[in-house]
């Protein structure tokens, strides 16, 4: 009986999951290498019970995934040589305690041993899966648009650039980082832009009206709600007579 | 409702965003300032409904799943090391360096710390000091009856005496590089001071082992960009406001729900 006002919370309780995702890609209009999410619903039809009268079933809402947006941001350059960006697909593999993790925040320096590593600490992995150790004493490092890492005296070693055949498999995993299940196969010819970083593809066009939609849907589920608590109203004061 | 402290970590920070480009705007005119620039990192997310998990006992997978990110953080603040321009002094003291490498300064408690600005002066004793009286190491003392003082590329000091017809060489400036310059701390007043994260200093004399070549009578002026400056100034400003609408909205919506009967 009181379908009407299921329907309305299922929408409500998704609709504030939407806001969610979506301050979330605002709070990150400014980081780099971040990625915006969509919020997907989907309608879900509650089977119908094998006794009773038959008739039209409530459909509710639910959310069943968060969609990333993997279109490319635009490239900022910074003036910074060990500030990386990746023009294309692909992403830099790092070195966690946890496993490999997959970045676009291309925004590297070498530490007090001279591996090239992330501003949590995490060496980047060359081609071959070690990490980057760039000399000291031999004039200026420069990475070349192919990964190729140089100094005075000639190449030293490639940064590694890896892809996914199933991009949608990857999860978010907080400080620019991703995981995946899947095993990545290199990028044969990465195309790598030195002193730049790629912005986040955040649209605060698309966000805000998108949120207007979600505030407006908000009001309207609860008029559903409202309208049905009337009916129940009315219904029980002619019951009453 | 996660969308108000989600909105408020982006608001907060826009706010440090801003507060290092008006620290860049500041010391525009600031000898050897090296802009800093602010990186964001998204923070933790929140899995709703894991990836890779089986929807059914058929072992189908969910492919994506539904994570829900709970904002942003400031990651780092990390200086820039594109060299500034030179402008030209006349001041035989002043001294700019073209390429890597920093001044060593010895500080009143002994410690080391390191500079680009290179704007010295003498002291009574005719030893080559910073603005704030430190001695630029090592101690280099110019002789009372020094008529010139000029200071080659490779940081040789050189001193015309009267009576004497070559220049006396008095002593070779050294200069100090790091692995990771960006883990050097900055202590105001132009200086540096080395860190566990930025290495132990690799010394040695200008124009040798990558070091830069010293500039007599020229400074390295900032790096700030003003221009880049602003537009990172408007693009917080809007991100700020974007930031404080997801508030408002996530407010109206709490609103709604309160009015509802």
């Amino acid at each position: 009986m009181e379908n009407g006002i299921l329907v309305g919370l299922s929408r409500q309780s998704a609709l504030r999951r939407d806001l969610d995702v979506v301050a979330n890609n605002l709070a990150n209009v400014n980081t780099t290498g971040f990625k915006r999410a969509r919020a997907h619903f989907e309608s879900f039809v509650p089977p119908q019970p094998a006794a009773g009268p038959r008739g039209g079933r409530p459909v509710f809402v639910r959310d069943v995934a968060t969609v990333t947006d993997t279109a490319p941001g635009r490239l900022d350059s910074t003036g910074n040589p060990f500030d990386l960006a990746i023009r294309g697909d692909g992403y830099f593999v790092v070195d966690t305690d946890a496993g490999p993790r997959y970045t676009r925040d291309g925004h590297f320096h070498p530490d007090q041993t001279g591996r090239m590593v992330t501003e949590s600490g995490e060496p980047l992995l060359s081609a071959g899966g070690q990490p980057i150790v760039v000399p000291l004493d031999d004039g200026d490092v420069v990475v070349a648009s192919d990964g190729t890492v140089s100094t005075n005296s000639g190449p030293i070693d490639s940064v590694g650039v890896v892809r996914f055949d199933r991009p949608a498999g990857l999860r978010r995993e907080g400080t620019g980082y991703w995981s995946a299940d899947e095993k990545p196969a290199p990028v044969p010819a990465p195309e790598i832009v030195a002193g730049s970083l790629e912005r986040s593809n955040v649209e605060p066009i698309l966000e805000i009206t998108r949120m207007i939609r979600v505030h407006r849907a908000y009001s309207q589920a609860r008029q559903i709600v409202d309208q049905e608590h009337d009916r129940i109203t009315k219904m029980i004061e002619i019951y009453r007579a | 409702m996660k969308a108000l402290s989600i909105a408020a970590t982006g608001m907060l920070a826009q706010q440090q965003n801003v507060e290092v480009v008006s620290n860049n705007l500041a010391n525009m005119n600031t000898t050897a300032f090296q802009r800093r620039r602010t990186e964001f990192q998204d923070l933790l997310y929140e899995n709703l409904r894991r990836a890779g998990s089986t929807s059914n006992d058929n072992g189908n997978v969910v492919p994506t799943g539904v994570q829900i990110g709970l904002g942003v953080r400031l990651a780092a603040v990390y200086r820039v090391h594109m060299p500034g321009n030179l402008s030209a002094t006349d001041n035989p003291f002043d001294l700019a360096i073209q390429g890597q490498g920093y001044f060593q300064i010895e500080m009143p408690d002994g410690d080391t710390a390191y500079t680009r600005d290179g704007t010295f002066q003498l002291n009574a004793e005719g030893q080559i000091v910073t603005h704030d009286g430190y001695v630029v190491q090592p101690g280099i003392t110019v002789p009372d009856d020094a008529l010139d003082v000029s200071i080659n590329s490779s940081g040789e000091v050189l001193v015309k005496v009267q009576g004497q017809v070559g220049l006396q060489n008095i002593g070779q400036l050294q200069l100090a590089s790091f692995a990771n310059e960006a883990g050097l701390e900055a202590v105001g007043g132009n200086l540096y001071l080395e860190t566990p994260a930025s290495g132990a200093p690799i010394t040695g004399a200008p124009q040798e082992d990558g070091f830069g070549a010293l500039l007599q009578g020229f400074l390295e002026k900032s790096n700030v960009n003003p221009v880049e400056e602003i537009t990172n100034l408007i693009s917080a400003q809007r991100a700020y406001e974007m930031n404080s609408k997801v508030i408002r909205t996530a407010d109206d919506m709490m609103s709604t729900l309160n009015n509802m009967r």
